[in-house]
């Protein structure tokens, strides 16, 4: 069997046994397992409201996925991209705070650069330490993390709140925003925005470097095997760090999403969001590629979108999908035996 | 006459390949038994099958006349079968006692018991003559010290018949000369003895059988008094081997690459090039002998600038790298062919046509302002491909597919495809089969026939004999001696390896 | 407050909350030694720790004051029975690890609520009856001057079997034939295969003492 089909086929029949499993799960807990698929589905695509507001929970989940999919091709696991993006976030909020005056073409591209200048500088540190120090990045962008939680909830308390005892900033200027009025007519005021477009361009721009350019030839080089690359003449500490900064803006511009379209502020958090932790997971089922990560990421988005109407519709709770989406992951880390399993089906059916 | 091993007319399949192909083997009580073939003939699935790894697909197996069945490791363990694996099976930071209690530990009070098991391995220590620390950690001992560790491993469960796997491909020489010794202890005490190999020298010297394999089948089983390695070479092969490389005269002009005291530390800061002086001219072959961990791999890594020079002038081509980087070099003109091909030489996960342009990727026609040429990659992967014969599973296959042979051919493709002034081979055909290495040594010969310079860096002396036009010996970092190859001879080399300075004459040193 | 009255306040909470982490690290000093990463300890303990609630919530009738003590048991049988989930796939079909582990984390963290509310109709448990609240003195060392009345008095008895089991670990691990063949196939499983160790059987072995551990960490959270 070909092995191309094949490295179609294990994702889609992961996802398959995910939601089985699944379905298993709520028939034994008592519930209408078709029911409870049924009020999913309709979570996402019954109405335009639905569909608007699951491609706002997709848009920052695609860039966080290329985040982690960009190192993980280059040789690097950055789980800080959850940091990176909450500096982001906060980065594009400032910018679009200020300025006021600057025309759209001008302000808009600035807060998203400033997103990803931010994203970027956060994993700076990381991949220095990696490049210079031989520091393992998992371990310093897990750290990374609390301190931008910490760092951004003071920066955003202290010098963005809008005064009064509240703990969010000021909205963007709309010559900063990604909303557009035609999106929320559309889609039944949804929070739809142009970030999805963003989105999309990210993920041909990362096609782009690390299959078309120079750059992401030695990226992928160096990513592979550094000792051979370094032989090659390549300069690998500066490929580590770059690969670091690459990633951390897809990062940035994934928080930009939140802080210019969905949200339009910045707030104090409580917590991780988890859209780069999902991205880890999105990055992983799309075998970090540009078309994986988006698929991926419109799959899970759409899934915990949609779960939110599945306690109205078939009283299954919402959680059911976390463990779908933890179910597939599971299954897609398990791939070996999903290919033994295909091997067998299909040299059976060829005999 | 006694068997104690007799394996019938085995067979062994993987999928549609036979990798043995009704191989009868009989191992006669407190004889070495020589296992020849080349690299993929069908040695190791042979001995893995004995050894309870593998389980064939017809014929049968025999211990001491009585049928067996070998289903896993533990039986052959038990029916007193040990081997002694190429790749040392060793935890480095446990003890050398703890290597050889593994999986049968004396218990106390359900605690190891390690005082007895240090007592027994002494005792086994001495009565085979095998010299070890049962209290040192393996990651601190020598590789010899670890392959005594091995075979106490076998014996300390009781083994009667071992089976060494190519044992000597670690060894230095004189490792070699102790181990062809405890190996003759081993057979005086009532052992029998599998080694497998393809050196052929070496069967000449310590074995009393040999039996050749070829492509998966059995060839022929000869009592080793009475052939040769002309003979067994021709047997292995499949068709006459002639030893010498065939070349015409060097014919060395200017100098290309010029070494002048040259100082480089390793990594624990030490002088691991001293005071190191060379040339090496366009169109000669020289090469540099010695025992590995003689300064070769520093000195190979400053010429490539992957290692900072600590005093003195490297010039190729009349310009002064010693402080450039790497890609400043290679411009300059000089080749290199690492040593170590899967950690250096290629990207194992890159397709070939990715690797072939691994060192000009960044130049036209490749790059255009940034953007990669695919069209032209591939183009160029596969006029090379096809110049040096590389054989791959399919155009865009990844390197990892390929065997070890045509990975290295590829490699060679690539360098000598940049027509450099200066070609550096280290340990250019480790690990290859006879026809792999035939090959490569033509390749380098016609690079100096086409008037380009060669350094050859190899451990092995029948390689630097026959490829060289000079060899240089190093000693402890620095050059012991220059000697012309045609006026040599490898024992002569083999002391110079050493340390011992030839008296003039050719009178050859004491001991 | 002296020195001293400020670490009579804070040892024995220390050890207190100490006791869940000092189990759960064990869990991962097993699998780890055995050459599986357990990022998983994480969802295992939630796993851990809602079984033995939903045990002494459903069944502090049937046994009364013992109850707390049966739930510990539970919560260690579950965590060693999820834990084979990680087994199963990073050990038996070589998936990544570490992707295993996280894909668990998210299943016990998701079916942990998902399964409150299947059973409670609400994101949160009651409030357990029976639980460790009692403090132990321990005899003799608790009379020695100074850190006897720190680290020995009045303390719960979770502290203690943590620190217990922290020894017996290292006894196990360091000292018996087992550890010696745990520790030979999480360095060179290879090595150890020859050796006629079963290295999937090990590794199977250790996930699930892991699992257990952590399961253990997560019923004593309560």
């Amino acid at each position: 069997m070909n092995s191309t089909l094949k490295s179609i086929l294990v994702p889609i029949v992961a996802i398959l046994l995910g939601f089985l499993v699944g379905g298993i799960i709520m028939i034994l807990c008592g519930y209408d397992a078709i029911l409870g698929y049924q009020s999913l589905f309709n979570g996402i695509f019954s109405n335009s409201y639905f569909m608007g507001e699951s491609i706002v929970k997709i848009t920052p989940l695609i860039l966080s996925g290329l985040a982690v999919a960009f190192a993980f091709r280059t040789g690097l696991f950055n789980i800080g991209v959850e940091g990176q993006f909450i500096v982001g976030w906060t980065a594009a909020v400032y910018v679009g705070t200020h300025f006021e005056g600057l025309s759209k073409v001008v302000h808009l591209p600035l807060a998203i650069l400033a997103a990803a200048v931010g994203g970027a500088l956060w994993a700076l540190l990381p991949g220095i330490l990696k490049a210079y120090l031989r520091v393992h990045e998992v371990v310093v962008t897990i750290m990374m993390n609390y301190i931008a939680l910490h760092v951004t909830n003071w920066f955003i308390q202290e010098k963005m709140a809008a005064g009064g005892g509240t703990n969010t900033s000021e909205r963007v200027f709309q010559t900063a925003s990604l909303s557009w009025k035609q999106f929320s007519d559309w889609t039944a005021f949804s929070r739809l925005h142009w970030g999805i477009l963003v989105a999309l361009i990210a993920a041909l721009i990362y096609w782009f470097i690390l299959e078309k350019s120079k750059v992401g030839y030695e990226l992928r080089s160096v990513g592979f095997n550094h000792h051979a690359s370094q032989y090659a003449g390549m300069n690998v500490s500066k490929n580590i760090i770059l690969a670091m900064l690459i990633s951390g803006a897809f990062a940035g511009v994934a928080g930009a999403m939140e802080g210019l379209g969905t949200f339009q502020y910045a707030a104090v958090k409580g917590g991780f969001t988890g859209v780069g932790f999902t991205g880890i997971a999105t990055a992983f089922i799309g075998a970090n590629t540009a078309l994986g990560v988006v698929l991926a990421s419109f799959l899970f988005g759409g899934l915990q979108f949609g779960s939110l109407n599945m306690p109205y519709n078939s009283q299954v709770p919402t959680e059911l999908v976390a463990v779908v989406i933890a179910l597939i992951i599971y299954f897609i880390a398990s791939n070996y035996s999903i290919r033994t399993l295909l091997d067998k089906i299909f040299t059976k059916g060829a005999k | 006459m006694e068997y104690v091993i007799e394996m019938l007319n085995i067979r062994k399949e993987f999928g549609n390949f036979v990798a043995n192909d009704n191989i009868t083997l009989q191992l006669k009580k407190g004889e070495i038994h020589a296992l020849l073939g080349e690299n993929g003939a069908g040695k190791s699935t042979l001995m893995n099958v004995l050894f309870g790894l593998y389980q064939p697909e017809a014929g049968e197996i025999r211990v001491k006349g009585k049928k067996v069945n070998i289903s896993n490791p533990n039986v052959a363990n038990d029916l007193g079968i040990g081997m002694v694996h190429q790749h040392f099976m060793l935890v480095p930071p446990f003890t050398v006692a703890e290597n050889i209690i593994l999986g049968k530990e004396p218990i106390k009070n359900t605690m190891v018991d390690i005082k007895s098991a240090i007592k027994k391995l002494k005792e086994l220590s001495v009565s085979y003559g095998l010299d070890i620390d049962p209290n040192a950690k393996v990651s601190n001992i020598s590789v010899g010290m670890q392959q005594r560790v091995e075979i106490i491993k076998t014996l300390y469960r009781g083994a009667e018949i071992l089976i060494f796997d190519e044992p000597t491909a670690v060894l230095t020489p004189q490792e070699i000369v102790e181990l062809i010794q405890i190996m003759k202890n081993l057979v005086n005490e009532g052992k029998s003895i599998i080694i497998i190999t393809h050196k052929l020298k070496e069967i000449m010297e310590v074995s009393d059988r040999v039996t050749v394999i070829r492509k998966g089948k059995g060839i022929k089983t000869l009592v080793t008094a009475e052939t040769n390695e002309n003979e067994l070479a021709s047997l292995m092969v499949g068709r006459e081997v002639s030893f010498k490389t065939d070349k015409i005269q060097s014919n060395p002009t200017e100098e290309t690459l010029t070494i002048k005291n040259l100082n480089v530390k390793d990594n624990r800061g030490l002088l691991a090039v001293k005071n190191f002086s060379l040339s090496v001219r366009a169109g000669e072959i020289v090469g540099i002998a010695g025992i590995d961990g003689n300064g070769q791999s520093e000195l190979i890594e400053a010429l490539t600038g992957l290692r900072k020079v600590d005093s003195g002038v490297i010039t190729i081509n009349g310009r002064d790298t010693s402080k450039l980087k790497p890609r400043k070099i290679t411009e300059i003109g000089l080749g290199h062919i690492p040593s170590d091909r899967h950690k250096h030489g290629l990207v194992l996960d890159f397709p070939m046509p990715e690797n072939y342009v691994l060192q000009t990727y960044y130049k036209k026609p490749f790059n255009r302002s940034g953007i990669l040429n695919f069209a032209e990659i591939n183009k160029k992967a596969k006029q090379l491909a096809e110049e040096f014969d590389v054989r791959t599973p399919s155009e865009k296959a990844l390197a990892r597919s390929l065997s070890g042979g045509n990975q290295q051919k590829a490699i060679i493709a690539r360098e000598v495809d940049r027509n450099p002034s200066i070609l550096i081979a280290s340990q250019p055909t480790r690990g290859l089969d006879v026809g792999a290495i035939e090959y490569i040594h033509h390749r380098l010969i016609e690079q100096r026939d086409k008037g380009k310079a060669v350094l050859l860096v190899s451990f092995e002396l029948e390689e630097i004999m026959n490829v060289s036009d000079r060899i240089a010996v190093m000693y402890e970092g620095n050059i012991i001696d220059i000697v012309d190859p045609k006026m040599t001879t490898e024992q002569e080399l083999g002391l110079l390896m050493a340390g011992k300075k030839l008296e003039p004459k050719g009178e050859s040193a004491h001991e | 407050m002296s020195f001293y009255e400020l670490l009579l306040t804070i040892v024995p909470i220390m050890l207190v909350y100490s006791a869940p982490l000092i189990v759960t690290a064990l869990g991962g000093v097993f699998s780890e030694k055995s050459g599986v990463v357990n990022i998983g300890l994480e969802g295992i303990m939630i796993i851990g720790a809602l079984a033995s609630i939903v045990f002494n919530l459903e069944f502090s009738e049937t046994f009364g004051n013992m109850t707390h003590w049966y739930a510990l048991i539970v919560g260690v049988v579950i965590g060693g029975i999820f834990a084979l989930l990680l087994a199963v796939a990073a050990v038996s079909f070589r998936a990544d690890q570490t992707v295993t582990g996280v894909a668990l984390n998210m299943l016990a963290l998701g079916g942990a609520v998902f399964f409150v509310r299947v059973l409670y109709n609400k994101g949160q448990t009651d409030v357990i009856k029976h639980y460790f609240s009692t403090k132990n003195s321990i005899p003799f060392l608790s009379d020695i001057p100074f850190i006897g009345k720190l680290f020995f008095h009045e303390i719960p008895w979770t502290s203690v079997i943590a620190i217990l089991l922290a020894f017996v670990s290292w006894y196990i691990i360091y000292k018996t034939a087992f550890g010696l063949r745990l520790r030979a196939v999480g360095e060179h499983p290879m090595a150890a295969d020859t050796m006629g160790i079963n290295v999937t059987r090990m590794r199977y072995i250790a996930v699930f003492i892991s699992g257990m551990f952590g399961g253990l960490g997560g019923a004593k959270q309560h």
